[in-house]
This record gives structure tokens, sequence and C-alpha cells, in this order.
């Protein structure tokens, strides 16, 4: 692994929130739907370990933005997973995140490519 | 609770993880990755579960503190944004938990602590008993051999009693506490030496040839190094040679809480160290008549006090019918005494002048504790009428409740931890203070030594915790339930909003409850400062005005008779020489100095009447009268020629002469007393207190200090000079005489006397403190309700205002509301201080546990109060301008 574990983990945890909120705006899903989404839709470029998504739903959920509830899936429904979906501090939080990612980008695109006056 | 939710949570977390890896491993599989490979790729997707898991409780542990931590700089920051609030709650608290701390401290110290000896709730005491009255609880020698012989209930019956010694070190006298005990004393505590060996039988029966003495492990380190070339070695113990056979162990001082005890020596030596009274023969203390010994009995392992009374009272009323001799007690009189138990675990003797005063006091505190919660509970509840608003916009913008609620609770806790370390501090300062109070004048190891231990922090820690839930959680949980929207929109501050009036509501009954309980404290701080105040005024008899007391015991030096009588004589004269003294006496008996003795006598033709052919005595020189001005009815004073042969006199006090020769005239009448004889009355003198204060007046007979010898007297001086300069004056004179004297307790008669009443000063000292306490918090609790009702009601006086009201009707409109809650409270009040006072009725001196005077002082001091606690915001509700309260939104 190129980068330091640390400094991956602090890169992606405030943009993982950010990610697994945006995720779960479409409807809820259980820890291994999520993981596949941004897989999916990222077209494999983030490569993150399954893994390091718990940590970041447990935070999330104990903040109260996402809340999770076990339910029966599967072809026979006989297995049950922990399905999270998001609250409506959930979507406010989105928001400000949101927001603050784009200012952030913003502010960094103004400093690499400055906008000639 | 919170070990079981983490398991679950751990539980879940397993299933979650494992269903995961399990789809992953189904979907490697369904991609064509062969079946033991399918899940070791999931398990390389996913990544090292046991970090996944360990980072997963890290944010669980994480959160928790995060917002805990949240929560606490928060609570400190709004504390320090109020800082009148703050300091106010704190100081309430602080006062209220300090004042309960340490007077714990002191219930500890006498009430509850018990013998350093091994399993100390065995020990009892035994007393006797005639006609429901304690008559004795000293017994003689045989007495207690037989029962220790006989009984099958103890373990041992052992005997002590505590002397004063004089230690002879070169040319130094130190006094030193001892006492003197039985063969089995050592045995029946279960003392072990730490150096030597401890006394036993046989060693109280060979000690006139070979007298030995154990020494205090204290007095080994303190005074001789701990230096074991000791064992063995002899000390000069009043002129005595005592050989040294052992020390006692660490932590043993005797079988009295506050008396340490240094030395102890076999009770066959009595002779040597009772120089005073009882010059008596070398067999005297195993005379069966001499009961001198106080008893201390071990309880057999399995036998309960009840059995072993049931045991004792037969067998020792058949053994003091034994040891009954034809005397003026007849068999007959000696069969009317029963025995009984009592506990001993708390040591020999063990009478307190403290407990009742202190048990007292803990109501006092407990209350005091009650009215400081409620006022906290009030100023939180004002305070959280004041932030409704702030709540209600934290809850709009999505706090939840709990989360609300908790933070206010971790405020109450940050106020309450702030107010126990508060507490604490006040705690150490009000024991030191009252030590020092207590403790004056009186000799080291005399005094009481309380100090604050674990158990004390223990309580109160618990206290604090216990007001942080209680005030803490009814405010919070008002506070968090606030109406949204006329908060928000600003209305409910003029009107009164559901929450407004539910919590006014409560803060008045909670003022009503305070006052209430401020009235019974106050109630009975009036009480016993009544008492207090009677008691210093009560008629003693005599005028102790100028005179000085002082023990001067020249037996101790192991000088004879005749030598200690020519120094008694010499220093009289020598004072009365004095040109600053004006009379000079002294007596067996030092005024309310504690001791008493009393005699057996018949009076001839007279029938015998069994308890009260018992009288009071003291032995006094004469001037004895002129020294105390204690006025003389008929008959004159002593003077040289009275004791001597053919002079066998006495002088008896009026109510002698009344209660057992009614309608005689006393002069000149005989009777035979069981000390000296048979005498004859010379003078009659008025009555006067002998005891204590408290007690009524006794028979007091007064004999002539040539006719019963003593060794060690008080003397009694009266002087012409201040306080200081007399006691110079008079120590010099006695140095003059012998310089190697030792002068015990030297002091002006009155200290003597206030030091009877010591616990009566402290009772009424402290309960008035916290009368001011509880009056202070009430107020500030009524200053607090008036002044939000103003501030709430400001439109309505605006309107009142502008439709012509005057200033002193908008005044009278909120005195009218204070005095009501006074009103409110003193009706709940009045019962309950009626009904808890009656607890004090046994302190009490003079006045009665209901006194109208005193209970309507003190409704008057609370009306006054509340107006007082009023006068602020009314000013201001007065000062109002109709135009601005309008306007107000």
């Amino acid at each position: 692994m190129p980068k330091e574990p640390s400094d991956r983990i602090e890169l992606l945890q405030g943009t993982l929130d950010m990610l697994v909120l945006r995720t779960l705006l479409f409807g809820p899903a259980h820890g291994h739907q999520i993981a596949k989404h941004i897989q999916r839709t990222t077209e494999d470029l983030l490569q993150i370990e399954h893994g390091s998504l718990y940590p970041a739903l447990h935070r999330l959920e104990r903040k109260g933005w996402i809340a999770a509830k076990w339910e029966a899936a599967g072809k026979d429904l006989k297995r049950e997973f922990k399905y999270y979906r998001l609250t409506p501090a959930g979507k406010k939080q989105l928001v400000a995140e949101e927001s603050k990612w784009k200012k952030l980008t913003g502010a960094i695109a103004q400093v690499m490519w400055p906008v000639e006056e | 609770m919170r070990f079981w939710r983490r398991k679950a949570r751990e539980n879940e977390l397993e299933r979650e993880l494992r269903a995961h890896l399990e789809l992953e491993a189904e979907e490697q599989r369904e991609s064509g990755v062969p079946a033991e490979e399918a899940a070791y790729a999931a398990q390389r997707a996913f990544g090292n579960t046991g970090l996944v898991k360990e980072s997963v409780r890290e944010v669980w542990g994480w959160l928790l503190l995060e917002s805990l931590g949240q929560d606490l700089r928060y609570a400190f920051r709004s504390l320090r944004g109020s800082p009148v609030f703050a300091f106010i709650a704190i100081w309430s608290l602080g006062l209220g938990i300090g004042a309960n701390t340490a007077i714990f401290s002191f219930v500890n110290a006498i009430l509850l602590k018990r013998l350093p000896v091994p399993n100390p709730e065995q020990l009892v005491q035994l007393e006797a008993y005639e006609n429901g009255k304690r008559v004795n609880n000293n017994f003689s020698f045989p007495f207690l051999a037989a029962l220790n012989k006989r009984s099958t209930a103890f373990d041992g019956v052992a005997g002590r009693f505590a002397v004063r010694v004089s230690l002879a070190i070169d040319n130094s006298a130190f006094p030193l506490n001892g006492e003197l005990v039985t063969g089995n004393y050592f045995d029946t505590l279960q003392v072990k030496p730490a150096l030597g060996r401890l006394l036993t039988k046989e060693d109280i029966e060979t000690a006139a040839a070979n007298p030995l003495c154990v020494i205090s492990y204290a007095l080994w380190q303190g005074h001789f190094a701990g230096d074991p070339q000791l064992l063995g070695g002899k000390l000069l113990l009043n002129g005595h040679s005592y050989t040294v056979i052992g020390v006692t162990e660490r932590g043993f001082y005797g079988p009295q809480l506050q008396s340490p005890v240094d030395v102890q020596m076999p009770a066959s030596r009595m002779a040597d160290f009772l120089s005073g009274f009882f010059s008596v023969a070398a067999d005297g203390w195993k005379a069966p008549n001499f009961t001198w010994l106080y008893p201390l009995a071990r309880l057999k392992p399995g036998v309960t006090m009840a059995q072993a009374q049931a045991m004792t009272d037969p067998l020792a009323r058949a053994i003091r019918l034994e040891l009954t001799d034809a005397g003026f007690r007849s068999q007959a009189a000696a069969q009317k005494t029963s025995f009984r138990l009592t506990d001993g675990s708390q040591g020999s003797d063990y009478n307190s002048p403290y407990a009742k005063p202190v048990t007292v006091l803990m109501g006092v505190v407990i209350l005091v504790l009650l009215i400081a919660c409620a006022n906290l509970a009030n100023l939180l509840l004002a305070r959280a009428g004041a932030r409704a608003k702030e709540f209600a916009v934290r809850l709009s913008l999505g706090a939840s409740r709990g989360r609300l609620i908790r933070q206010l609770m971790v405020e109450s806790l940050a106020i309450a931890a702030c107010g126990g370390a508060l507490g604490l501090l006040l705690a150490y300062w009000i024991v030191h203070t009252l030590l020092l109070y207590l403790n004056t004048g009186q000799s080291a190891g005399e005094g009481l030594a309380v100090a604050p231990d674990p158990l004390v922090i223990g309580f109160s820690l618990a206290l604090s915790l216990l007001t942080a839930l209680l005030f803490g959680l009814a405010p919070a949980w008002q506070a968090a339930r606030p109406d949204l929207v006329p908060e928000l929109k600003g209305t409910s501050s003029g009107t009164k909003s559901g929450v407004g009036l539910a919590s006014v509501s409560i803060r008045r009954f909670l003022i009503v409850f305070q006052i209430a309980l401020s009235l019974t404290i106050l109630f009975s701080a009036g009480l016993l400062t009544r008492t207090l105040s009677r008691l210093k005024t009560v008629d003693l008899g005599f005028d102790p005005a100028r005179v000085i007391t002082l023990k001067i015991d020249p037996g101790m030096n192991g000088y004879s008779a005749e030598r200690s009588n020519r120094i008694f004589d010499q220093i009289l004269s020598r004072l009365r020489a004095q040109p600053g003294i004006a009379a000079a006496s002294f007596a067996m008996v030092s005024p309310l100095g504690g001791d008493n003795f009393s005699v057996d006598f018949s009076v001839p033709g007279q029938p015998l009447k069994e308890a009260d052919a018992k009288t009071y005595i003291n032995i006094i020189s004469p001037d004895y009268f002129k020294t105390l001005n204690l006025a003389r009815v008929s008959g004159r004073d002593f003077d040289e020629r009275d004791g001597l042969a053919g002079f066998h006199t006495v002088v008896v006090n009026r109510l002698f002469a009344r209660q057992f020769m009614p309608g005689l005239n006393p002069l000149g009448q005989h009777f035979k007393a069981a000390l000296g004889g048979d005498v004859e009355i010379v003078g009659v003198v008025k009555d006067s207190r002998y005891r204590g204060l408290r007690e009524t007046p006794v028979p007091l007979v007064y004999f002539p200090a040539k006719l019963i010898e003593s060794s060690s007297y008080s003397v009694l001086v009266r002087t012409r000079m201040p306080g200081e300069q007399a006691l110079a004056n008079i120590r010099q004179v006695v140095r003059s005489v012998d310089p190697k004297l030792p002068i015990f307790d030297m002091q002006e008669l009155q200290e003597q006397i206030d030091r009877g009443i010591s616990s009566e000063r402290v009772l009424s000292f402290l309960s008035a403190l916290f009368s001011v306490l509880a009056t202070l918090l009430c107020s500030i609790g009524i200053y607090g309700l008036i002044a939000y009702a103003v501030s709430h009601r400001k439109r309505e006086i605006g309107v009142r205002f502008a439709i012509g009201a005057q200033k002193s009707d908008v005044a009278g409109l909120f005195l009218r509301e204070s005095l009501l809650l006074v009103a409110a409270g003193a009706l709940v009040g009045v019962p309950l201080a009626l009904a808890s006072t009656g607890v004090l009725q046994s302190v009490l001196f003079g006045v009665t546990a209901n006194d109208a005077v005193t209970l309507t002082l003190t409704v008057l001091v609370f009306m006054a109060t509340g107006l007082l606690a009023s006068v602020l915001p009314v000013w201001k509700a007065t000062r109002i301008e109709p135009v601005e309260a309008l306007r107000y939104e």
C-alpha cells in the first residue's frame, strides 16, 4: 500500500462519511451493498477495504445521521442483514458536507488553476 | 447493564460482519472463483476483521467520551456565564455538605467508634440498680472476683480504676494517666504485648513485695524513645519503685476512647495511688464493702447479652448478699439491688456528654442539607425557565431530548462536584475550629480527638452525588419539555406558559418547604439558646466571681499525712497573708467540678428510709463558705478546733435539715455518719449547686478536714486581682512552700463551671449558626421567586400603572405574595417544629419544648425575612415605566 494507513484513513473518514450518506440517499442498504455501490459507481477507482466501512457506519449511526434495522433478505429470505437508512438529520448533514466539499475543491481549484481575469 | 449492552453490541457486530463476508464469498463463487479460494478472496477484500472490530469499538468509546466532554465543557462555560448563580449554587451546596461531613465526623468519633480490641461488641459493663434508678457502676474486688469465677456467661470479668500518676525521673515530675487493673484485665480485653509480657493474676497477688507495671506503646515510644532496655527497668511512680515487665501492643490505649492510659499497675497496689481520701489499710483494695473497680466483661462466644443478663442478675445478687456485712445498708436493702448489663464496646464508663448533642445536631444538619438542595433546585428551575428559549431552538435544530437532559445533568453534576469539593474543605475547617472551641481549658489527653476519615469522605461524596441526582433530574425534565412554537415566537415570556406555571408552582412549593424546615431549625436554635442563658444565670447558691480553683496532691510525691497537712496549712496561711487575696480555703470537692462523694448515715430516732439515708458530702477547711460567699443561715463556720477530738462537728445545708430533721432546730442535733462516726451539727448554710448546673440542690453535709483526712484537695482562692496576676501570685506562693509540688487544673472557678455546660454551649452556638444559614438560604429563595414574578408580570404592572395604580398598590401586591409564602411556610412549619422539638426536651433547661414565646418570635423573624428579601424586587417593580413595560416583548 503506497500511502500510510493512518493517512488513508484520515483522508477517507470525512469523505467516506459523505459517500456513505450519499449512497443511502437513494434508499436503504446494508454494508455490503454500500461497499459494492461505491466500487461500482467510481468504476473501481476508489479501492476501499470493505471493512473500513463499518467504523464509519457505526459512527454515523451514533451521530444520528443514519438509522439501522435488521431485515430479512436474500433469495429465500433466510438471511438477515443490518440495513441502514438516511435520517432527516443525516440528510441535512449530507447537504452541509456537500457544500463544504464543494468549497474545498473550489478553493483547491483556484490555487491549482487560477481563473485568468 | 452496561456490560450486557456491550455483549449484545459485540454479538450484533459479529453477525453483521459475518453476513457481509458470506455474501461476498457467495458473489466470488458466482463470478467463478473456486470455493476454497472464495472465502479467502472475500476476506482479502474485506480487510483485517480484528482491526475492523477494534475500530468500531473505538468509535463506540470515543463517541461517548467526546459527547460527555462536550457536555462538561459546555457546563463550565455556561456556569462561568452566570457567576452569581454558580457562586450561590456551589456555596449553598458546599455549606450544606461541609456541615454534614463535619458533624458526621463527630458522630463517627463519639457514637460509632469502638475500642481497638478484638471483637469489641462482646464487651459489656455492669450496673447496679435500685428502684429503677442506677445507683452504681463500680464494684468491690471480691465481688468481681466471685463473678469471674462463678459466671458461665463470661470469658472473664475484669475491673479497672483510673488514677493520676506522677512519674519521677531525676528531679522532675511527669503527670501520667494510670490505671489499676485486676489480674484478668489483659486477657479479657485480649490485648497482646509488644514487648515483654502483661500482668497476670499472680502478679496482683505478689504485688506487695514485687510491684510490677505495664506501659503503653505510645508512652514507650514517646517518652522512652522505644528503648528495649526499659524492660526490667524501674520506674518511680508516686514515689514507689515499679518494675516494667512489658509494653502493650501498638494501638491499644486503654478502655476509654477519649482518655488514653499510659501505665497499668496491679489493683493490689491501690494504696500507692489513692492518696486522697483512702489512706486505708494495705488490704483495703480487697475489702468487700469498698466499691471502686469499674467492670468490663467479655461475653463467651455465642452468648447474647440477653442470655448473659438472665444469668448474671441472680448470680450477682447472690454474691452481693454473701458479701454484705451488717452495716448501714441492711441485707434487705442489698436484696433490692438488681443488676443490668450494658454495652461495653465503646469502653468502660463511657458516658460522653456529647452523645445527645451530636444526635440533635445531625438532625439539624440534615434539615440544612435539604434546604440547600431545595434552594438549588429552585435556582436551577429558575435558570431553566430563563433558558427555555435556548432549549426550544436547540430542540428544533434536531437535538434529542435525551441529549439535552444529559447535558443538564452533567451541569448539575459539575455543580455537585464543585460543591462537594468545597464542602470537604469546609468540613476540615469546621472540625478544626470546633475542636479548638471545645477543647479550650482541657488538659491534653482529656479533649476530644476528631479527624475526618475515609468513612466521612465516602459519606460526603455519596451525598454530593445524591444531591446531584435529586436536584438535577427534576429541573432537567422540566426544562427539556418547552412548547416550541410559543417559545420561539417569544410570546411565552409575556404570558403564563404551560411550563412557566408548572415551574412556578413547584418553586413555590419548594420555598414553602424550605421555610417550614428553617422554621424548625430556628425554633430549635431559639430553645437551645434560651436553655444556655437559663443555665448561665441559674442561682448557684454561691458567687464564683474572682475565685480560682487548683488541685494539689502532696500524696503523689509520697509525702506522709502529717507532711501533707502541714503543707496545706502553710499554703493557706501564706495565701491569706497576700494583700491581693481576700480569702483562701480548701475542699475535697471543688464546686461543680464534676466530682461527687456520698456517704450513708442514720439519724437516731428516725426510721431508716432506704435510698434516702444517703447524703452528699464535702470535706473543707475553715473559711470555705467565706471564699465562696456561700450564705450562712444559722450557727457558725468551722474554725481551727473543729475535727479534733471532742469537736466532731459538721455543717449541713438547709435541704438536709429540712429533709432529715423536719421541724427541729438542726443546731446541736447529732447523727451517725459512715465516715466520722457520731457528729454534731454546728451550722446551717444555704443550698447550693454541687455536681452540675442542671441538678436540683441536694442535701449536703460538710465535714471539717481535720476529722476525715484526705491528702489531695482543691484549693479555692478568692482574689482581688485580675485573672492572670492572681494565677501567677498563687503559683508563686505554692512554689514557695514546696517547689516540687505539682499543681493540677488551675483555673478560674467560672471556667470550671462553664466546662460543665460545654455541650450546651456547642449546641447553642452551632444551632444558631445553622439557623442563620437556613434563613439566609430561604431569603435567597424568596428573593428569587419574587424577582421572577416581577419580571414575568412586567406587562401586567405596566398596565396597572397606566390605569392609575399607585406605587404602594403595586408594592403591596408583591409584598402580599411574599407574606403569603411565609404564612404557608409557617402553617406547615409550626406543627412540624412542635413535633420535632419534643426530641429536644431532655436537653432543654428552663424552657419547654413548646414554648409559645420562642415560637412567636420565630414566626415573626420569618415574616421580617420574607419582607426584607422582597424589598429589592418590589422596589424595582415600582420603578417600572408603564410605556416601557407595555412595549416589552
